[in-house]
């Protein structure tokens, strides 16, 4: 690969890494903000859980496939290499322990608070997802500042 | 009792693999049982207790309680590489688990939805190391 590629692919990997930072931050902040308590699922109510599902499927699919789905399969091969995959299976066990850590905080809040099973799936997968994706930009983040030292 | 490291190690972990099987199944029919029946304070309890100690089976703290040598094969480069594998695994399953529950409008409550995710991530992803272990043991 030529020295013009590797600025591309390092420009593309911190691009990518902040990216997954950022959108954890603001995918739990537009989150937060919307936690109601027994609505029922009303027209509003319905669009803004597709919303959601949407956006956490286009995060889910963000953390597994991003980087360089564009730019041809040379650059994926850079952007996706071996230690890539090891952060996002490290990423996903971060999420894994996030899921089950916030189902049990849920589980047991539930017989305290009036919890919906639509608002309980919606924070522990948020929740899951978010960490997944702060984990995978710093493990990335930390390895190109290797990389650059 | 297997004196030698390795042949215990190895043992041990069909053994593990196994256990991982029957612990999968034993908590899918637990949580299922639990989710249609009453819910009384010591079936609830049952759970989470069960379900702690899937959990914990699931980290390298469970192996801990052999000698060093046995330990150490015992949690070996392939094994945390099928855990991480598993987790990621199960990570995945209870993340579709949940997004189903979500989309499906199930007559749940916030109690069992936690419980149906805990459970769909922790088999999958018992299933899965107890799979990816027997898989390189048998070579």
């Amino acid at each position: 690969m030529t020295t013009g590629n590797a600025d591309v692919a390092e420009r593309a990997a911190w691009g990518r890494a902040r990216a997954a930072t950022a959108m954890a931050i603001i995918f739990v902040t537009a989150q937060a903000g919307s936690f109601h308590d027994d609505l029922p699922l009303n027209r509003p109510q319905a669009l803004q859980l597709s919303a959601w599902i949407v956006w956490a499927a286009a995060l889910l699919f963000f953390l597994v496939w991003g980087g360089g789905l564009l730019r041809g399969a040379k650059m994926r091969a850079v952007l996706n290499d071996e230690t890539t995959l090891d952060h996002r299976r490290r990423a996903m066990v971060v999420g894994f322990w996030g899921a089950i850590g916030t189902a049990f905080l849920v589980f047991v809040a539930s017989f305290y608070e009036p919890i919906t099973a639509r608002e309980a799936v919606r924070l522990v997968i948020t929740l899951s997802i978010a960490l997944a994706l702060m984990c995978f930009g710093t493990l990335e983040r930390r390895a190109l500042k290797g990389e650059a030292a | 009792m297997i004196a030698d490291p390795v042949a215990r190690a190895e043992h041990l972990g069909r053994a593990r693999a196994t256990l991982f099987y029957l612990l999968a199944c034993a908590f899918v029919t637990s949580t299922v049982m639990g989710v249609h029946g009453p819910e009384t304070p010591v079936r609830l309890g049952t759970w989470l207790v069960l379900a702690s100690l899937v959990a914990i089976n699931l980290t390298p703290v469970a192996g801990r309680f052999q000698p060093a040598a046995v330990t150490r094969l015992l949690n070996d480069e392939t094994t945390r590489f099928h855990r991480r594998t598993s987790l990621a695994a199960g990570c995945w399953v209870s993340t579709l688990a949940g997004l189903v529950i979500a989309a499906g409008g199930l007559a749940l409550d916030a109690s069992e939805a936690a419980r149906l995710i805990v459970m769909a991530g922790l088999s999958a992803s018992l299933i899965c190391f107890a799979t990816l272990e027997l898989r390189a043991a048998n070579g």
